[in-house]
């Protein structure tokens, strides 16, 4: 008779050694490395014609360190260096993804993108910018050239096969992503107006991203902003605990790809969630990284076949110079050398500034009379209409909005008047008025708003006979907002006007 | 890699990481310096309930005002449609792309260079159709116009005030008498020049005011 003989419970640091220290080949790495310098590419590519004027001596570079203080911390380039190093960047770009003299091309990515991107905190320097240098950094410590790239095919052409190596790194990029969130999730517990959905709405509608159709629309229902305010705040706090394995990391990370491709729609951010996606590939272990790359490249790899069998003498001479030791990397150096002075001759011809047209430099556009009186007027006051983003009126609260918008009311139902106030604002008499069809003034209720509240609500219970009716929000005695509403006959309805009004601890009545 | 190497590197990334958001956390001088920018994670903590556009503008000696920008060679949009300097909320490099504008144009002398916000509510923001579901008035589209700043011809600061939503937010707390009574008793100066974060925090003790200006009441 044989007994089994249970294994020893793994003890806290062997899990933590195989947590970090398996050896994998690192594919997911790999698919990170290729996609992201292509994903920072829609950022970068656009800002080359205008290099000299972001990031040189002869524009308007604005740097990071200046605004924290540390003034003149690192050399602000002459033009022709600026657009030379940003070309040799976005060359380097295309050598990390292809894996070529991988760890080479990714410090100087992880460098030149770095010194780049906060060169110009107003128009470069963002979030992305700071977790993209994150992950360069982690890449580079990485070995995720050994797979997937040119580096590998010359190591296979050489006789030798791609070593195994720790996963550290990217499990150094998965905790990253995580500790990433739990701070985004400390700041949305620090933001005012985050939970009820102010924040994210007034982010919606705003045009400095992107378009963001979606948002508009989306920004027309609070209840459903207030819903994805806390679940977003609840995925990203237990995010670093549940996205391992199993079905919680199917949900962290299915959540994460919706929640970062609504920010694209709503939003208008566009760089930042595709960052955030391609982190994703670090959660894919080694079987499952190499079953997506092979069947993403199952076209790529079956031309590649037909090819070699067209034309052995073309692959076999293309093989002997991708390996020589010599030949590939002084005709890499030749081709980048041309290309970087073709570059810095190129930006000299574009005469972004006009300075060598024929006509001469540009003049100043003059400001004409009338628009300059508008400019130099100096508001400092706001009209009161412009105070109030919206004046509502439905049934239900949820998180401190209101869940139906409604035109129709039974007789006898709690309707909820709310106005929503522009921030920041004075403290605040509002009144809420009711009207009849024939314009006759039936309630008049008032309310203080503290410069703290974003909303004031008033709850009115309408025991009217059925017909239109008109609510109105007043400020400063102007009437700002109104809805048309009808009542409906209800289960008790009165031939009287008889109306009782509910509001909160601060009502005032006025007759 | 040498073991200890490796151990070393994960020890030391994961604590700057858990520095960052203990810093957060607690407050603790997360914008002391750039470093801190790599490793505390507070997108967008600060959010406005206006659209603000800044008019960067140069007054001639002649008395001619002219504008900065968008610069005569065209603008450049980094994220969707409005210029570079829009982002500059701090109001931290106005001079500089002013002065960047008048090295490369021809003009004459220059006077002084003008930084004008414009402000409107977002709401306005909304295209027609979908305004037409959201609210029963017509739209009646109103922006407000407030100097912020004015600099020499060198780019050198005369005169800066606050934001547009912080002035907005200072007059609320000032608009009471007792309280400027003590501000005036006291008679203490702060000129704040500070890269502002929050839209409508309180300002402490005495500081300068624009002038009153015709409000836009209609």
């Amino acid at each position: 008779m044989t007994s089994a003989i249970a294994s020893p419970r793994p003890t806290l640091l062997g899990r933590l050694q195989a947590f970090f220290y398996d050896v994998e080949h690192p594919y997911a790495l790999a698919g990170i490395r290729m996609v992201l310098p292509w994903v920072l590419m829609v950022a970068v590519l656009p800002r080359w014609p205008v290099v000299r004027e972001l990031y040189s001596t002869d524009g308007v570079p604005t740097p990071l360190w200046d605004s924290y203080g540390h003034l003149d911390l690192l050399p602000i380039l002459p033009p022709w260096l600026a657009v030379a190093a940003y070309t040799l960047l976005i060359l380097l770009m295309v050598g990390v993804s292809l894996g070529c003299y991988t760890r080479f091309s990714l410090v100087g990515m992880l460098v030149l993108y770095g010194y780049f991107g906060t060169i110009d905190c107003v128009s470069t320097t963002t979030k992305y910018t700071v977790v993209a240098v994150h992950l360069l950094l982690l890449l580079t410590l990485s070995r995720c050239g050994d797979v997937w790239s040119i580096d590998a095919w010359r190591m296979r052409a050489a006789g030798e096969a791609a070593p195994r190596s720790p996963a550290w790194p990217r499990r150094l990029i998965q905790l990253f992503l995580g500790i990433m969130y739990l701070g985004a999730a400390i700041t949305k517990l620090k933001a005012e107006g985050y939970f009820t959905g102010d924040h994210l709405t007034y982010w919606m509608l705003t045009d400095a991203n992107f378009p963001n159709p979606l948002g508009d629309y989306m920004s027309m229902f609070p209840v459903t902003v207030v819903v994805a305010s806390y679940t977003t705040f609840l995925w990203e706090i237990l995010f670093l605990f549940l996205a391992w394995r199993g079905t919680g990391r199917l949900i962290c990370c299915g959540l994460g790809i919706f929640f970062h491709a609504m920010t694209l729609l709503t939003l208008g951010l566009v760089v930042f969630p595709m960052i955030s996606i391609t982190i994703y590939l670090s959660f894919l272990s080694e079987a499952e990284a190499r079953t997506c790359g092979e069947t993403l490249t199952w076209p790529l790899r079956r031309l590649a076949n037909r090819w070699s069998s067209v034309s052995a003498s073309g692959l076999a001479a293309f093989r002997t110079w991708g390996t020589h030791p010599v030949w590939f990397p002084a005709g890499g150096l030749l081709v980048m050398a041309v290309i970087l002075c073709g570059a810095v001759q190129l930006e000299w011809q574009l005469d972004v500034y006009g300075e060598r047209r024929s006509e001469g430099p540009y003049a100043l556009t003059p400001v004409a009379p009338e628009r300059a009186r508008e400019l130099l007027r100096n508001d400092v006051a706001v009209a009161a209409a412009d105070k109030l983003f919206a004046f509502d009126v439905g049934t239900t609260l949820m998180g401190g909005v209101l869940a139906d918008r409604r035109a129709t009311f039974r007789d006898g139902e709690t309707a909820v008047l709310q106005a929503s106030l522009v921030p920041p604002h004075e403290d605040m008499w509002v009144e809420y008025v009711l009207h009849d069809s024939e314009g006759q003034l039936l309630e008049l209720e008032g309310q203080v708003v503290t410069r703290e509240e974003l909303r004031s609500h008033f709850f009115y219970q309408l025991e009217l006979p059925p017909g239109e009716y008109r609510f109105g929000l007043r400020l400063a005695g102007q009437l700002v907002g109104s809805r048309t509403v009808t009542v409906q006959p209800g289960d008790s309805s009165r031939g009287d006007v008889v109306h009782r009004s509910q509001a909160g601890p601060q009502v005032l009545s006025k007759r | 890699m040498k073991r200890w190497l490796s151990h070393a590197i994960i020890a030391g990334y994961l604590s700057i990481l858990g520095y960052g958001i203990a810093c957060h956390a607690l407050g603790y001088k997360s914008a002391q310096h750039m470093g801190m920018y790599f490793i505390v994670w507070d997108m967008y903590y600060g959010w406005r309930g206006h659209e603000v556009r800044q008019h960067i503008l140069a007054e001639g000696v002649s008395g001619q005002l002219y504008e900065l920008t968008p610069p005569p060679w065209g603008e450049f949009h980094p994220f969707g449609s409005i210029g570079r300097q829009n982002y500059d909320s701090g109001n931290v490099f106005t001079e500089r792309f002013a002065l960047n504008t008048l090295r490369h144009t021809a003009h004459e002398p220059i006077g002084r260079i003008l930084l004008v916000e414009e402000a409107w509510n977002k709401k306005f923001n909304l295209p027609e159709e979908l305004w037409a579901q959201r609210y029963e008035e017509p739209r009646d589209f109103r922006s407000y116009y407030y100097l912020r700043s004015v600099y020499d011809p060198t780019g050198a600061c005369m005169l800066k005030h606050f934001s547009w939503s912080e002035n907005l937010a200072q007059r609320a707390v000032l608009d009471n008498p007792r309280l400027r009574q003590d501000m005036v008793k006291n008679q203490p100066f702060l000129t704040p020049d500070r890269i502002g974060r929050g839209t409508d925090r309180v300002q402490p003790a005495a500081y300068f005011m624009p002038n009153d200006a015709t409000s836009v009441e209609r």
